[in-house]
């Protein structure tokens, strides 16, 4: 008989004890008491499924974030040991990726603020050049 | 929350349902879905004593005061089929998610 082939089974069906008495391991590794298993509402088991699907999704999520940091971690010290200058150094994040939208939009102004700030230095600077060297005529 | 009846009795305000223990100790009466489909009248009384236990499973007199609801209650063929569902319902949960959105239902006590 292959694997997962449905045969008539000669068995007679599963008590509900038994279906219980087989189920609890279940419920006492996704947290449930036993007492909340067999005394409270006979609805709690569908919440601690649900809760445990979205303990595994953020699992999930934090792995993968752990493997994003490993491979800023990996190209930024690869890129240290082959830069020909300072400048080609990719650079490790400064702070932790952003979790929340709001995170991220925060982060992005930031930024945004930064880059504005670099260029209004740097077009003062060269203002400032254009203007010593005017002098200097 | 799982599927209950609710009803009032002498001024008592009583919830009717199964948890698993209960539910367990059913079937370890002997009771058994099968068979209360084939003998209600037999099953019927042991089966409303039975969703007593979860909620009022330590009630004073408990049963004289559940003969005595029992009497009482009305529609009696109505609410066989109800009380098979609770029974129901904590095998139920285990396997699936029960669709249906009324979880409670009431029950008038007409004498």
């Amino acid at each position: 008989m292959e694997d997962g082939e449905l045969t008539p089974s000669s068995k007679k069906p599963v008590s509900f004890a038994e279906a219980f008495d087989k189920a609890f391991p279940t419920y006492l590794l996704l947290g449930m008491s036993p007492s909340q298993y067999w005394d409270e509402d006979a609805s709690l088991v569908r919440f601690y499924r649900e809760a445990d699907i979205l303990k595994q999704r953020r699992e999930n999520v934090q792995m993968w974030r752990q493997g994003r940091y490993v491979y800023e971690a990996m190209s930024s010290a690869l890129s240290a040991l082959f830069a020909k200058n300072r400048s080609d150094i990719y650079p490790y994040p400064s702070e932790p990726f952003p979790i929340t939208k709001e995170e991220a939009e925060d982060r992005e102004r930031r930024e945004y603020e930064a880059r504005r700030q670099r260029i209004m230095a740097s077009f003062a600077g060269s203002k400032a050049t254009i203007h010593e060297g005017g002098q200097d005529e | 929350m799982a599927k209950h009846i609710t009803l009032e009795y002498e001024g008592i305000t009583y919830t009717l349902e199964f948890n698993r223990r209960t539910a367990r100790m059913m079937e370890q009466n002997g009771f058994t879905t099968e068979k209360a489909v084939e003998q209600a009248l037999t099953y019927l009384p042991m089966l409303f004593a039975g969703a007593f236990e979860m909620h009022h499973g330590r009630m004073k007199n408990k049963q004289a005061v559940i003969d005595s609801i029992f009497k009482g209650i009305t529609k009696k063929d109505e609410l066989y089929p109800v009380l098979i569902e609770l029974f129901q319902e904590p095998y139920v949960y285990l396997m699936d998610e029960p669709e249906d959105e009324e979880k409670k239902v009431e029950w008038k006590m007409e004498n």
